[in-house]
């Protein structure tokens, strides 16, 4: 672009209402909110509501150090986070205080972590409303749509962090956000039994298979290089670095996760019926259990098996998650099957699907079991 | 209610914030500056309205362009075909620096550019006034306008060309009328 152009070009964004211009449509606006107020009542939660608008605009002022106490003090967040769509605070949900995370989001490791973690939030909000029989059409492709896009923009983080060999960290995501994923389509998919309403499963299952290969293609270069390394663990060759801390990793996220739901057990203990909180306990129990086997196996240098189990006690110790959210917030019991230990789990052509080393037999990976299991449930 | 007058005030500084740029956009498609004071307030008075009713909004800045893009287009279609920025001038008397321009020189040069923007077709002038004068990136236009961001970068490359070849025809000819 020539210098002229690039001057006038600068100069057009000079261009500016006036001050009495400005202030005469203050005017009018003003008056057209008193004529138009809020039609719900938000009651005590409005000052939510104004806080999270005042974040977003002194996001662009401020230093981010004022910016993060601010956004981080009080229940604002919290309280914005418990809505669903329908709700008066759920368009603040979305869209300030989702953003307000994305402003202190600067790594690609962390935005496709957020990423991941929004979209799944979306099915988690998805579950919510089905449970409570409001998860109308529109809702429903809504949150498709926010589904999908939250994955699109995972995706490109992923993308970039392979580009920057951050395999492992790529890795990571994947393996948590697939042993997440796994659990939501199981309950998913009960809801929809439940509700003689299969599509509901099957319409963000099917989101769900659409974009499964997200996180896989990142697991499947990852599980092609443990494929051949395990090859090389049995020729007595050490297997490579990330190998390890790839199963190290996963452990470490599963223990994570267990100690989480354990925490949200104790707190909502005394609220929860008899058979949920055995249903809870016992999928934490499964949970539990794999992991210290996981644990065992990577002792026994097993890296493989030790990522399978680890990832497996993710999923249920995941589900047992979704069961105290979903009571949470709508009071209502979900009774799923009893937490499947590797045995159980879904099989295509006979062989197990969830989320695991590949086998070397076959030479398939990570991403064409998980796409399997998911097309299989989607069969409801 | 305490809580309206305070989600008022809140609203009032996203109109603080944006409101220049809103009207900004809709001056350079428009090329009415009465006019394009009218559609920001409308873009505004209807972003309170959706919002109000609990609708879900994912980006305000983002919303309120594409509410802004949707009145300009029903701008077109309720102005007459004939419409012109030369019919313009003549009806208003063009004044794209108002009174809060303070050289002649700057006057000049937007009337200019004005003049350039108004020769584009329509599928370039967008692209153009939302990458250059608002400053948004193409991928956030593509997704404002859902488009591939290739199209939009070609768009805007194409027309950016025609703006930079209709200045330096201006510039060799400043007497030359534009068709």
């Amino acid at each position: 672009m020539n210098k002229q152009l690039k001057k006038i070009l600068k100069k057009s964004r000079q261009i500016n209402l006036t001050r009495q211009e400005k202030e005469a449509g203050k005017a009018v606006l003003a008056a057209h909110m008193r004529a138009n107020p809020v039609r719900e009542n938000t009651s005590g939660r409005l000052w939510i509501l104004q806080r999270l608008f005042i974040n977003q605009y002194l996001a662009k002022t401020m230093p981010i150090a004022v910016l993060l106490i601010i956004a981080l003090s009080g229940g604002a967040s919290l309280a914005a986070q418990g809505t669903e769509p329908g709700d008066a605070l759920y368009p603040v949900k979305v869209s300030v205080n989702e953003q307000v995370r994305g402003w202190f989001t600067f790594s690609d490791e962390a935005k496709a972590e957020l990423m991941t973690d929004l979209a799944l939030s979306r099915l988690e909000e998805a579950e919510i409303l089905a449970t409570e029989g409001k998860l109308d059409s529109k809702t429903q492709a809504k949150l498709e749509q926010r589904f999908a896009q939250k994955i699109e923009a995972a995706r490109s983080a992923m993308a970039r962090l392979t580009a920057n060999g951050k395999v492992d960290a790529a890795t990571a995501i994947t393996a948590n956000f697939e042993a997440e994923l796994a659990a939501h389509e199981q309950v998913l998919a009960h809801l929809g039994q439940n509700q003689g309403n299969h599509s509901l499963a099957a319409r963000v299952s099917n989101q769900i298979a659409g974009t499964a290969a997200l996180p896989s293609e990142v697991a499947m270069d990852d599980a092609s290089t443990m494929m051949v390394e395990q090859e090389s663990t049995t020729s007595g060759v050490s297997p490579a670095g990330h190998v390890i801390s790839a199963a190290e990793g996963k452990i470490k996220a599963a223990g994570n996760k267990i100690e989480e739901v354990e925490k949200l057990l104790d707190r909502k203990n005394e609220k929860l019926s008899a058979e949920l909180k055995f249903s809870v306990e016992n999928r934490l129990k499964v949970a539990k259990e794999l992991h210290t086997e996981a644990r065992a196996q990577f002792a026994a240098d097993v890296y493989g098996e030790a990522f399978t189990l680890a990832q497996e006690a993710h999923r249920v110790a995941q589900e047992a998650k979704i069961i105290l959210v979903i009571q949470n917030e709508t009071k209502i019991d979900i009774n799923l099957p009893e937490a499947g230990r590797l045995p159980d789990m879904p099989t295509v052509d006979g062989r197990r699907v969830q989320p695991s080393p590949p086998d070397a037999d076959t030479g398939s990976g990570v991403s064409g079991q998980v796409q399997g299991a998911v097309n299989a449930q989607i069969n409801l | 209610m305490p809580g309206q007058d305070r989600m008022q005030k809140l609203f009032m500084r996203a109109y603080e914030q944006h409101s220049d740029a809103i009207f900004r956009h809709c001056y350079f498609r428009i090329s009415d500056r009465e006019r394009a004071q009218e559609l920001m307030q409308d873009t505004f008075t209807k972003t309170w309205d959706y919002l109000i009713k609990g609708n879900d909004v994912e980006n305000l800045r983002a919303f309120l362009y594409q509410t802004a893009r949707n009145l300009v287009i029903d701008e077109y279609r309720r102005r007459k075909p004939e419409a012109s920025l030369e019919k313009l001038q003549e009806e208003k008397g063009f004044d794209p620096a108002s009174n809060d321009h303070k050289h002649i020189g700057e006057s000049f040069d937007l009337e200019v550019l004005k003049e350039a923007l108004d020769v584009l077709e329509e599928e370039y002038r967008e692209v153009v006034t939302l990458r250059y004068i608002d400053g948004l990136k193409p991928r956030q236009i593509a997704k404002l306008l859902d488009q591939s961001p290739n199209l939009v970068s070609v768009r805007i490359h194409r027309g950016i060309a025609k703006v930079r070849q209709h200045l330096e025809k201006k510039e060799q000819d400043p007497n030359e009328q534009t068709a």
